[in-house]
């Protein structure tokens, strides 16, 4: 087997994994504890191989199988729930390093960040309902979210993540977020309030206008289109 | 129109309603803030999302007071505008938004432990609001039975609509039920001239 077809069995295999941990574990029916009692002697295993594989997509530099093993080790740290927690310490310092060091460019480099940090924030929240031993990495975290949160565009990819990971965090944090509310707060308002720029527009005013100047009055055939300026 | 703008408008409402009910009272510093920014969001008529979450700020907001006193002022600033938005769903029949503002109003309710925090103007709104909803039902309700006229065509779609239609009647006819004991224990209170508590 050639390096190349290695890492294309590879994504393969992890994007099964992913697509049977959701059909087991839908968000929609709650998570039945039954399935999480069947993982549990799998997940130290799962994590190790998970860990070891996403380690491997960063050296090869192989976009899709970095996604699959960061959607991976997301649904493994919100099914596992509290129990994760001693995954914790492993897994983290990676996944900072990769958020940490990854300076995106292209509109796939920002998906895969909001990917990483969605995940992030997914095993922050399985930790949240004991919070003490994490607090100093949700801090660090909630500052970094929030310089990257500030630089972000408005129809950027990582606006979501970036958002949903303030929720995560803060459930963890709880009045310790506080700080970090101050600095966030002009943003959410600035979003809260952005004007969506609803435009409705006589689409035959100008056939109307050109007809009017040449005396043939007919408004049977006047229309409404609305515009719709698609990102910008 | 900016579709992005819009998808963000929701996600930072729904998140700025999740970070209240997060912290708790050490949200209590932004209240004010908060609420000036929500409250004309309220009736937002692109999104039914922005408008839920907006309304849902008066519930996450009472549970985020330290005292009475900012509970009346959230009560005070928040509550005329829910009740309007509801008056507003009662009379056009939207449903699905009338039995969700219903919900806000239970839960900020069972989250208010003082009665003086609702002044007597707005004891009248909620009462007023609620005969308007009873109004509205009853007429939706007529609305209904006419599509099973005899003589009408009545086909499988009829059929799942009537079903969605009778189980969005029952629950906001619970929640209206539950609305107005809230309302009776007020009407209570007051008449007893504030001697006791009723919550």
């Amino acid at each position: 087997m050639t390096s190349d077809d290695c890492i294309r069995v590879k994504t393969q295999a992890t994007c099964t994994l992913v697509n049977f941990l959701r059909a087991l574990f839908s968000k929609e029916d709650g998570i039945e504890t039954e399935f999480v009692d069947m993982l549990k002697p799998y997940s130290k295993k799962l994590l190790e191989v998970i860990t070891e594989v996403f380690e491997f997509s960063i050296k090869v530099n192989y976009f899709p199988l970095q996604e699959e093993s960061l959607n991976a080790l997301s649904l493994l740290a919100s099914i596992l729930d509290e129990e994760f927690a001693e995954f914790y310490p492993n897994i983290m310092p990676g996944l900072k390093k990769f958020l940490y060091n990854l300076q995106p460019v292209t509109i796939q480099e920002c998906e895969l960040k909001a990917k990483a940090i969605e995940t992030i924030s997914e095993l922050c929240s399985s930790v949240a309902s004991k919070p003490e031993q994490f607090l100093d990495d949700f801090k660090e975290l909630a500052e970094a979210f929030g310089k990257i949160f500030s630089t972000l565009k408005e129809d950027d990819v990582q606006v979501k993540a970036v958002l949903d990971a303030f929720v995560h965090i803060s459930t963890g944090m709880k009045d310790l977020f506080l700080p970090y509310l101050k600095e966030l707060f002009p943003l959410f308002e600035k979003y809260l309030l952005a004007d969506i720029d609803f435009q409705v527009e006589d689409g035959s005013l100008n056939e109307f206008r050109d007809k009017e100047n040449n005396k043939k009055n007919n408004m049977t055939m006047k229309d409404v289109n609305i515009k719709l300026n698609f990102l910008g | 129109m900016k579709t992005f703008v819009l998808q963000n408008k929701i996600y930072a409402s729904e998140v700025l309603r999740d970070i209240c009910l997060n912290m708790g009272t050490s949200f209590s510093p932004f209240l004010s803030q908060y609420l000036q920014i929500s409250k004309p969001l309220i009736k937002f008529m692109y999104s039914t999302k922005v408008r839920k979450y907006c309304t849902d700020s008066m519930r996450v907001s009472i549970l985020a007071c330290k005292t009475d006193d900012e509970m009346k002022f959230v009560i005070d600033f928040m509550l005329s505008e829910v009740l309007s938005k509801v008056c507003h769903n009662a009379r056009t029949c939207l449903l699905k938004e009338l039995r969700s503002d219903l919900k806000t109003l239970m839960r900020t309710f069972e989250a208010i432990k003082s009665p003086k925090v609702v002044s007597q103007e707005l004891v009248i709104s909620l009462y007023e609001t609620l005969k308007l909803v009873v109004v509205s039902i009853d007429d939706f309700k007529k609305k209904v039975k006419d599509i099973l006229k005899p003589g009408e065509e009545f086909d499988e779609n009829d059929a799942g609509d009537l079903e969605n239609n009778i189980e969005e009647l029952n629950e906001i006819n619970r929640r209206k039920i539950f609305q107005s004991l809230i309302y009776i224990k007020i009407f209570i209170y007051r008449c007893n001239g504030n001697k006791r508590k009723c919550f």
